[in-house]
């Protein structure tokens, strides 16, 4: 499979920024923003930001989503918008005593159990949160 | 403006994992996804297991590597259908190249499925492709602080196939330290310490792929059915 650069798709942060970017525009491109008033007639609403979430189990780095998203969106109605990711915290539940908590320093030891029997709750999912479009 | 989405942006590649699980949960097949580094021997784990499984079971493969038949080669050498996907560079096997290659595989006639990812600690531990169970594959020569470098897989992992046992008078692997990291991670976790080389060890192995796959296939099996037609 070949990327838009002549590469080969193997860099998971440009396959993740290419459904970010397909999914940014059919937001934006919706009827009920995708054009505001003018006094000359209407233009095309800019996106200012988008907001993306990144649980702490996906393996994605931040740094390498926002450098794939700045290349894909080059020259399109997108170009100069900020990606904002946050990096969330992995949550699990313990199975034993029923107690949430964030994994720190990949322990996934219940404090008060002091057994790692837990499942996931939140950590494995990338959302895109919310865009900001100009008024 | 703002506008509040909350879109899954893995969400096409969990609907075709989902779709995978369905089919295979329809057919009755046990799907295992052997997850491990290049050259820690999951073809060998394969090549000791097939002969023994095929005995009771009907088995396939799918073979996941970046280039050559090499390791499917080895496994149609056991005489079982082996389905190989070249991923030309990708370093796991996506649930979408796993629903492709599941049109050629004779579903019917299958009762377990390996899925031998592309050797990789890393991604493929991130993939679900719809399998019933991933098995995290380690070899002695690795090292004994793997699980705490990878933890994902370990967290993914329903067993772990420690392999290569038979090079422990030649290596200074701590297995106390490996369990100690697996406690931190995932209580519970079976691990079966073995050698796809000389055999030690597998029967264990055999006997919980086989138990799986008959809590999931029911009896008889495809292999039994197939022997009274």
């Amino acid at each position: 499979m070949i990327g838009p650069f002549g590469r080969e798709l193997w860099v998971h942060e440009l396959t993740l920024a290419q459904s970010l970017v397909e999914a940014v525009l059919r937001e934006a491109d919706s009827a009920k923003v995708a054009r505001r008033a003018t006094s000359a007639g209407t233009e095309e609403r800019q996106v200012v930001a988008v907001r993306v979430t990144v649980g702490g189990l996906t393996h994605v780095e931040p740094e390498n989503l926002k450098f794939w998203y700045e290349e894909l969106t080059k020259g399109t109605r997108l170009a100069g918008s900020a990606l904002l990711v946050e990096k969330r915290p992995t949550v699990v539940r313990c199975q034993r005593c029923g107690g949430e908590f964030a994994v720190v320093a990949n322990s996934f030891v219940c404090a008060a159990c002091g057994v790692a029997d837990v499942r996931l709750a939140t950590g494995d999912e990338v959302i895109l949160e919310s865009i900001e479009v100009q008024e | 403006m703002k506008l509040k989405l909350g879109i899954d942006l893995d969400a096409a590649g969990k609907d075709i994992a989902a779709s995978i699980r369905a089919l295979l949960a329809r057919e009755r097949v046990l799907a295992l996804n052997l997850i491990g580094s290049p050259g820690c021997g999951k073809t060998a784990l394969l090549e000791a297991s097939i002969p023994e499984l095929v005995k009771t079971c009907a088995v396939a493969v799918i073979e996941g590597d970046i280039a050559t038949s090499r390791d499917a080669d080895r496994i149609r050498a056991t005489g079982v259908p082996c389905h190989l996907i070249n991923t030309g560079g990708t370093c796991h096997l996506p649930p979408n190249l796993i629903a492709q290659a599941l049109q050629e595989v004779d579903l019917a006639a299958t009762d377990i499925l390996f899925i031998e990812n592309v050797g990789n600690l890393v991604c493929p531990s991130t993939q679900d492709v719809g399998e019933d169970a991933k098995v995290a594959v380690l070899s002695l020569p690795e090292g004994d602080d793997k699980v705490l470098k990878y933890p994902r897989l370990f967290r993914e992992a329903s067993c772990v196939v420690l392999n290569k046992v038979d090079l422990a008078g030649v290596l200074h692997f701590r297995r106390e330290q490996l369990f100690a990291d697996l406690a931190q991670v995932k209580h519970g976790l079976p691990v079966f310490e073995l050698s796809a080389l000389t055999g030690a060890g597998c029967a264990e192995w055999i006997e919980w792929v086989r138990g799986l796959c008959h809590k999931k296939r029911g009896r008889p099996t495809a292999r039994s059915r197939r022997r009274k037609a």
